[in-house]
């Protein structure tokens, strides 16, 4: 549902900023919306916002509790060899 | 379970910076010859604003702004009136973002690029929103000693290196009251008066109508009084004319300074100013975008932060494609097209229709 409000409000702020487009430069909307376009000035924008689209589906999607799933046993025995370690030192 | 309250001075700081922040630089136009007057004038029928958004939040025992919207549109419309208030937040935190990004692009990082700029700025905006609106009240309670601060120390700087100079302030009214009039009710009520509409989205966390009133008017008190002397300032240092070709005239008055060819460069204290005032404001926009989205599409509020001040930080970019156009734009044409339709003529509707729907005795 993040990803889903991301895009409704995404298509409703590139309609805000056409629509002012509109009435500075008296442009026909098509063309405004257009110009606005990502790709247009500047092709970091769209970086920007599929970073944006990438953080809202990690979190839709639950990518932190599904990577634990798969790799938390791993982890959690290196933690044990990690606290081995400390105990090794500890002895020595 | 119930929103635990916000302090009323935190509440206080918080509007008062979220007031000052980007009009410190853009609140009063600079056409009008006696534009300090502007700010005092536009001071009394902003409390128009007051009298509408209290009666709406005591009409239904202080319930947000969104809740407020459902209730007296209906459930589809008033899902429509949330989503376009919710953009409208997004869309002035974006152009928020670009006029701190123009200041800081003019005063300082000259070389940096914009997204980069952008990018890390967002972030700290969408940082600064996830400890909750509680957590922006006590930051804001910290920025506004800082503002005040420099200002004063500014105004005290100025002062000693002989740029303050009475004289320029006149002629006094030398084109009459009219002008001055004219400005107030069409630009410095709507901008930045009327944005206090974002404050009524969190309103149970902020104390209910009685403490919105009373806390609001001191803060339009002390925003008209300081932005009135911040102008007078940049009057008397640059003159009625220097001012009005200048683009950020605080920065320039604040270039004036030099003190014995020690201190001097100070504008980069006002380009703080401008980014400290800028993050909050940016951060309870968002915060109130945020609220809006979690209040139509569900889960958890923190969720949506990082993405949205992404979005902002990308249509920051994409707003406008160059300063003048940017001014001219937000001036202008967003008064007419957005602030005056959702900051007084939706919430009078809604009132409206609270008062016909849920006479007394009937509410809720």
């Amino acid at each position: 549902m993040i990803i889903l409000g991301l895009f409704i409000i995404s298509v409703l702020g590139l309609l805000f900023m056409s629509m002012l487009d509109v009435l500075v430069f008296k442009q026909q909307f098509l063309q405004a919306i257009v110009h606005l376009l990502p790709i247009y000035p500047d092709t970091s924008t769209i970086f920007i916002i599929a970073a944006a689209f990438l953080m809202a589906a990690w979190t839709d999607f639950d990518m932190t509790k599904r990577l634990k799933k798969k790799f938390g046993s791993q982890s959690n025995k290196q933690g044990g060899g990690e606290n081995g370690g400390a105990k090794q030192n500890k002895r020595g | 379970m119930v929103p635990s309250k916000t302090n009323a001075v935190d509440m206080f700081a918080m509007q008062l910076v979220f007031l000052l922040s980007t009009s410190i630089i853009f609140g009063t136009p600079s056409v009008v010859p006696d534009s300090w007057l502007v700010g005092i004038i536009a001071f009394f029928p902003a409390c128009l604003f007051i009298v509408i958004y209290g009666a709406m939040l005591s009409s239904q025992k202080n319930l947000g702004l969104y809740p407020l919207l459902e209730k007296a549109w209906g459930k589809v419309v008033g899902r429509g009136f949330v989503l376009i208030y919710a953009t409208y937040f997004l869309y002035i935190a974006a152009r928020n973002i670009r006029d701190m990004i123009e200041l800081i692009m003019s005063a300082l990082l000259r070389m940096s690029p914009v997204p980069v700029l952008t990018t890390l700025f967002v972030l700290i905006i969408a940082y600064a929103t996830l400890g909750g609106i509680q957590a922006i009240a006590r930051f804001a309670s910290l920025v506004l000693c800082i503002v005040l601060a420099m200002l004063f120390m500014l105004a005290v700087l100025l002062m000693f290196s002989s740029s303050i100079i009475l004289e320029q302030m006149l002629p006094f009214l030398s084109k009459g009251i009219g002008p001055v009039v004219q400005s107030a009710f069409q630009h410095s009520i709507w901008f930045p008066y009327g944005e206090i509409i974002v404050f009524l989205v969190f309103q149970q966390e902020l104390g209910g109508a009685k403490g919105f009133r009373r806390v609001t008017l001191y803060a339009f008190l002390s925003a008209c009084f300081i932005l009135s002397i911040t102008d007078l300032i940049q009057v008397w240092t640059l003159g009625i004319e220097g001012k009005k070709y200048s683009s950020f005239a605080l920065l320039d008055a604040a270039r004036l300074i030099n003190i014995a060819n020690i201190i001097t460069r100070m504008d980069a204290v006002i380009a703080l100013i401008i980014i400290f005032g800028t993050l909050l404001k940016c951060s309870v926009f968002l915060f109130a975008c945020a609220e809006g989205l979690t209040h139509i599409f569900k889960g958890q509020q923190g969720k949506y932060n990082f993405p949205l001040a992404l979005l902002a930080g990308a249509f920051s970019i994409l707003v406008t494609r160059n300063s003048a156009e940017h001014m001219i734009e937000g001036l202008k044409y967003v008064i007419y097209t957005l602030h005056i339709p959702l900051q007084l003529v939706v919430p009078l509707l809604t009132l409206l229709l609270l008062r016909i729907r849920y006479r007394k005795g009937e509410s809720t």
